[in-house]
């Protein structure tokens, strides 16, 4: 069974330099823009991965979700569960930490949870840079994000 | 990063939800607004019926005094107070009903919306009723049966079916 030692959240820098590699920054110009130096930036992108990937197995472990494709730069975890027959979306960001998504059609218009969903699913799509369609409700438009999502890394093998 | 934009036209049925699917949670799962809904509507249920048992009480007061105002208690004789104890009984057996057991109540729905192979459109998905997960609350008189996060219904003491249809009846046999 994988151990997970020490499993922790990146600090404030290395998601600083985590969410602006992740943007297409040069490591050379985070360098000058935080004001540190070329191999503090590449040695914080790595340790911030590693703890990414780590929240996200880890995630998916208590979940008892089975991963089929995961990505630590970019933050995002895709897997089934069998005990609920569905496939789960595991997310992270720096502002909203770890967040588990369920592909099922949710009540959005009763749910008391609506806008912390539309929350995060606003600042999911701003972290990926994907416009949401305004006037569907949060279930519709997370599952658009996600095709999208998948589209960009090349996971659409999954359904 | 280039900005992308999500194709609005190529609707799906699809979706996400931060909640699980409700097969996993079983009846646990009730969202807040059916939740207050229902409340609202069982507790304006037991008032009605509240109101109706105390108009009796007064109404058997009224007829055992054999005029248009109400005697003193100590006025009524043993027989008006057994006459008032028998419907006194005779309401509270019918209020608690206890011939409408839970099992009743879910099949009485059941058979209303058409039997246990009929569709229902529960949660958005087209399933037999005999798949959607239950649960029974007894208020008196009534017993009010759910579809957790979808609809409820009213079954009452004469196994009579008080629809929702805003909640449920509307979407059966979808």
């Amino acid at each position: 069974m994988m151990q997970f030692r020490g499993l922790r959240y990146p600090t404030a820098e290395q998601n600083k330099v985590w969410f602006k590699r992740r943007k297409g920054i040069p490591p050379s110009k985070i360098a000058s823009q935080m004001k540190v130096s070329r191999p503090y930036v590449s040695q914080a992108q790595r340790i911030a991965e590693g703890r990414i990937e780590n929240l996200l197995r880890h995630t998916a472990q208590v979940s008892r979700i089975d991963l089929q494709h995961i990505n630590a730069e970019y933050g995002i975890a895709i897997g089934d569960c069998p005990a609920l027959d569905s496939t789960i979306y595991i997310t992270y960001s720096s502002k909203m930490g770890v967040q588990t998504w369920y592909s099922h059609v949710g009540n959005c218009d009763g749910c008391d949870k609506k806008k912390e969903c539309n929350e995060l699913l606003t600042n999911l799509s701003s972290d990926w840079s994907i416009s949401l369609p305004d006037g569907l409700p949060p279930t519709e438009k997370g599952i658009r994000l996600f095709d999208e999502i998948k589209e960009v890394l090349g996971w659409n093998d999954v359904e | 990063m280039e900005r992308r934009r999500i194709d609005i036209d190529n609707l799906s049925s699809t979706g996400v939800c931060r909640i699980p699917p409700i097969s996993a949670t079983g009846s646990s799962l009730k969202q807040s607004r059916l939740t207050k809904r229902n409340l609202g509507i069982a507790l304006s249920i037991i008032g009605a019926m509240v109101n109706i048992l105390i108009m009796g009480v007064g109404i058997v007061l009224l007829v055992a005094a054999k005029q248009p105002k109400l005697r003193w208690i100590s006025q009524i004789s043993h027989r008006q107070w057994g006459g008032i104890f028998i419907v006194g009984f005779l309401l509270s057996i019918i209020a608690w009903s206890p011939w409408i057991t839970n099992q009743y109540a879910i099949e009485t729905v059941i058979d209303n919306l058409g039997g246990p192979d009929a569709t229902y459109n529960y949660l958005g998905e087209n399933i037999t009723l005999q798949e959607i997960p239950t649960s029974v609350a007894t208020v008196p008189f009534f017993r009010l049966v759910y579809f957790p996060g979808e609809a409820m219904y009213i079954v009452t003491f004469w196994g009579g079916v008080l629809g929702t249809p805003s909640l449920g009846l509307d979407s059966a046999g979808d």
